[in-house]
């Protein structure tokens, strides 16, 4: 049996059964993967693909590139651009040390700052933002692994540091941060698009981009400043500022028909192309955020309050006790002590006793609710980010001292812009002003308009032109000498008020401020300035005044402003 | 079932597959062509080259007198080793922790195809040689196995744990076929599967692969990614397929999108209806050469025909099953369809050798011209 068994040789059919066999045992297999062909594209296919559709497909945010500043004369203040930044994927990076080195030396950065940055730990790092044309270049040539440019936006204002603190900037991620920018934030940023595109397994988004279709863009907006008088503002404030070794100036310019913006300038400023590098105190729009104890400049409002309700006639006189008055146990004294003045004289010389007299007669509750009706203690309505509404405390009939103190000024907070929008109301023939921060909103095709009205009454016609010419007088032959320009008549008035310094009035700090409207007879503008401790002069005639005139001076003699018509 | 199947329905199944597999290669690395060498038909001009050398030596192969091939069985057994050796010298070229290619000059060649060639011509020879010693376990499996075994362990060194368990499978069934017994065949096996499962667990990333086939969901992103690509292709082809060159799993998400997990790409964008042409058209090719194998004039000639028939639709079954993940995760080659031009010509060379066997000889009846 064994012997048989072993020398039999196989036999063609054996062969052909076997064959047999691997045939059908391969049908076998290919039906098998046929089967699961089944399942995985017609039975699974539905949950398989929508695993596929998610992985396959990324949003694209389309972001519009911000919109433009302009001033009310089409010049450029802001516009965004395309600018490069370098990034880091520091594991990728190969030699950390030398990477750090060339980095350095490209960059011109610390090789320890760069090197820290490397941590092969992390995936990612900023290592310079924002770089220059030729650092990107650099940066390219070099080529290093892990080490990328990166498309950023970022703001340029062409201007510098002109209206730096009112146009405000914008922060690393185009985000308008303060100011103007921070106002129409959402307006200029526009609206993003996004849409669903393709990517490959990296990330890299499968589209072309069409360079001529128009990208989406936010709106531009034309504000209602005048860059020229912003600069002559500007300029004016900070030789100001200098020359008496003042800490900060501040000027408001307002047109009384439409309450817009002309001129905002805080001096010191600086420069909002490289705001990270600046004092984040300068960045303080103070002529709106901040209010101030107003002094002498807020007694033509309270002048205009007892006239308008004919307790004093403008030839009415009082008694200015030679410059000191005992009320209750407190003493109001003159800066200069005068003997009997008619109203008119009372402001010509700015006489604080004479106005408290005045505001005697006229009651605490009317003066208060009179100075809150002028807009004095609640907010402009302007717009701006952060704006303070100023202080307006409420006084009973009884309380002597701070209606007195109240009627020169002190105990009654206001914002310059306040000041101003009071002075453009008086300019204006009583009635109300809304401050008007920009002209018009352009976006694509659209464009809107701001309203450019005016407000309800605040004063009588007749009152404010009593007081003008009261303030014309303070100009011409007043404390306000200073302010006078030899073509056209000025209204205005000065002030001077000792800063509060650990709950008590300093001696030695001042802001001196000038209210002043020109001309006098139809007047085209109205500027409220305040300097901030000046310390070789401390009186808004000799400080503030001359600010005016500069200012003013520009704009009726290079602008033409005073010689067009009335509205 | 065999009778009917012949020379015919090879060459038009293998028609099919060379020519949708030029279609494929074009459209799954289109992209990346053009990514690396700015000109997105490189991949599909190389491979039309490989297709050119292979068919004219494929037509030479096929005429050359089957004494020849039969003589030289050894030979090229031992030159494909010399080859496979050839990997850890200098010449070899390390790619994923592996040496499993060899450059000569500006050719890049993967000797396990050679190897697989070699080793079927080799125990093709050894087999018919000892047609009349099956019964005896040295002549009809140790030594056979041996021959298996040598560039088997070669590749194991490299490591290529799949292309030798390729060899090994491959020689099996030659063995199987040439009539050993079934006792010595149940006997080796008792013996062998067991120290090859040792084997493959003695390395940790093979037990990964082996995780990871079992449920590659489980890490989606790491050890089961190559997987759940391939699969989500098959899956977002449907039925009907997102079109040629519309599908998305190449660009970037499936690895080898052109060459081991081509057919995932053809599931992608031709649907289930293109898989099923695809792997009918493999099926049909095995089928028809086993059907000329039954009637090879002699055993040689026989196990040259199956042993070349495997190196064709056997190792697309293991690609097919592998992109589908019924099979563990292991780069082989499509044949005749993935792009590669060492895999390209010798399938068509073992094209030429099944058509060589079609011709008519003595017992030929349904033999060509």
């Amino acid at each position: 049996m064994r012997q048989r068994r072993r020398t039999r040789k196989p036999t063609a059919i054996m062969h052909r059964r076997r064959l047999l066999v691997l045939a059908l045992l391969g049908i076998a297999g290919y039906l098998t993967l046929a089967a699961r062909a089944v399942q995985l594209q017609a039975l699974d296919a539905e949950w398989l693909s929508a695993r596929a559709d998610a992985q396959h497909t990324t949003t694209l945010q389309l972001k519009p590139l911000r919109g433009e500043l302009y001033d009310r004369n089409r010049n450029l203040l802001a516009v965004s651009a395309d600018v490069e930044s370098i990034v880091a994927s520091p594991k990728r990076v190969v030699g950390r040390d030398t990477t750090a080195t060339k980095l350095a030396s490209a960059l011109k950065l610390k090789h320890r700052e760069i090197f820290d940055k490397l941590d092969p730990d992390r995936s990612f790092a900023w290592i310079k933002r924002w770089v220059t044309p030729d650092e990107a270049d650099r940066i390219r040539k070099l080529d290093l692994p892990g080490i990328k440019l990166y498309p950023e936006r970022k703001r340029f204002y062409p201007h510098r540091g002109l209206a730096a603190s009112y146009l405000g900037f914008v922060g690393r991620d185009g985000e308008g941060l303060t100011g103007l920018e921070l106002a129409f934030d959402s307006a200029l940023r526009g609206t993003a698009q996004s849409t669903s595109v393709l990517r490959d397994a990296k990330g890299k988004k499968l589209v072309h981009w069409n360079r001529d279709a128009p990208s989406p863009s936010g709106a531009r907006i034309v504000l209602s400043i005048d860059s020229r008088l912003q600069n002559v503002a500007e300029q004016s404030l900070q030789r100001a500022v200098d020359k008496w070794g003042a800490k900060h100036g501040t000027l408001v310019a307002l047109d009384p028909w439409n309450g817009d913006i002309l001129a905002l300038a805080e001096v010191p400023t600086f420069n909002p192309n490289q705001f990270w590098r600046e004092d984040s105190k300068r960045f303080r729009t103070r002529a709106v955020v901040d209010a101030f104890e107003p002094g002498s400049t807020l007694k033509p409002f309270v002048i205009a309050l007892a006239l308008e309700a004919g307790v004093v006639k403008p030839t009415d006189r009082f008694d200015c006790e030679n410059g000191s008055w005992k009320v209750r146990d407190r003493i109001i004294r003159d800066f200069k002590p005068h003997g009997v003045l008619n109203v008119k004289d009372i402001m010509r010389v700015s006489s604080n006793i004479g106005t408290a007299k005045i505001a005697d007669r006229l009651g605490s509750a009317q003066l208060v609710d009179g100075l809150r009706r002028q807009g004095f203690g609640r907010r402009t309505n302007s717009g701006f980010p952060g704006e303070s509404p100023g202080v307006v405390h409420t006084i009973r009939e009884k309380q002597a001292v701070e209606r007195a103190n109240l009627a020169f000024g002190q105990g009654i907070m206001v914002t310059p812009l306040q000041l101003a929008v009071a002075g453009a109301q008086l300019a204006n023939g009583g009635q109300r002003v809304w401050p008007r921060l920009a002209t018009r909103i352009e976006s694509g095709q659209d464009e809107a308009h701001w309203p450019a009205e005016l407000g309800e009454r605040v004063m009588p016609e007749k009152v404010t032109k009593q007081v003008l010419k009261m303030l014309e007088a303070a100009v011409s032959d007043g404390s306000g000498k200073g302010a006078a320009l030899p073509h056209h008549s000025v209204a205005g008035k000065t002030g001077t008020a000792q800063k509060v310094v650990n709950g008590r009035y300093s001696s030695t700090r001042y802001y001196a401020s000038f209210l002043g409207i020109v001309p006098v007879e139809n007047p085209k503008l109205v500027i409220a300035i305040v300097i901030d401790e000046p310390r070789r002069a401390h009186t808004g005639g000799v400080v503030a005044a001359p600010v005016f005139r500069e200012v003013a001076g520009f704009a009726v003699e290079q602008m033409g402003l005073a010689a067009e018509g009335a509205e | 079932m065999l009778k009917r199947l012949g020379i015919a329905q090879l060459l038009v199944a293998a028609a099919i597959l060379i020519g949708t597999g030029l279609v494929m290669v074009y459209s799954a690395s289109a992209l990346r062509a053009e990514l690396r060498f700015g000109s997105s038909s490189i991949y599909l001009v190389r491979q039309l080259t490989g297709l050119i050398v292979g068919l004219g030596v494929a037509l030479a192969v096929s005429r050359i007198p089957m004494q020849w091939i039969r003589r030289f069985g050894y030979v090229a057994w031992f030159g494909a080793i010399l080859v496979l050796i050839a990997t850890f010298s200098p010449l070899g070229i390390e790619a994923n922790g592996a040496r499993r290619w060899i450059q000569v000059g500006p050719l890049i060649l993967q000797p396990l195809e050679l190897v697989k060639l070699g080793t079927v011509l080799a125990l093709a020879q050894w087999l018919a040689a000892h047609q009349n010693n099956m019964s005896d376990y040295r002549m009809a499996v140790g030594i056979p196995l041996t021959i298996a075994a040598i560039p088997a362990a070669l590749l194991m060194l490299q490591p290529d744990f799949g292309g030798a368990m390729m060899v090994i499978i491959f020689s099996v069934t030659l063995i199987y076929i040439a009539g050993a017994r079934w006792g010595h065949l149940i006997a080796t096996g008792a013996v062998a599967l067991p120290l090859l499962a040792f084997i493959a667990v003695q390395r940790s990333y093979r037990i990964f692969r082996l995780e990871s086939f079992l449920n590659p969901w489980a890490d989606p992103f790491g050890e089961g990614y190559q997987l759940v690509q391939s699969l989500i292709a098959f899956g977002a082809g449907g039925v009907g397929g997102s079109g040629l060159g519309a599908g998305q799993q190449k660009l970037g998400y499936l690895p080898e999108a052109h060459t081991d997990f081509i057919l995932s790409v053809v599931g992608e964008e031709t649907g289930l209806i293109g898989v099923v042409i695809v792997l009918g058209s493999f099926a049909l090719l095995g089928v028809a050469a086993i059907a000329i194998a039954s009637r090879a004039k002699d055993f040689h000639s026989m196990a040259v025909a199956v042993g070349a028939s495997l190196l064709l639709w056997l190792q697309g079954l293991v690609n097919g099953g592998v992109a589908m993940g019924l099979l563990p995760t292991k780069g082989t080659t499509l044949p005749l369809f993935s792009y590669g031009r060492s895999s390209l010509v010798v399938s068509l060379i073992a094209l030429g050798l099944v058509m060589n066997v079609a011709r008519p000889g003595k017992r030929g009846r349904s033999g060509w011209r």
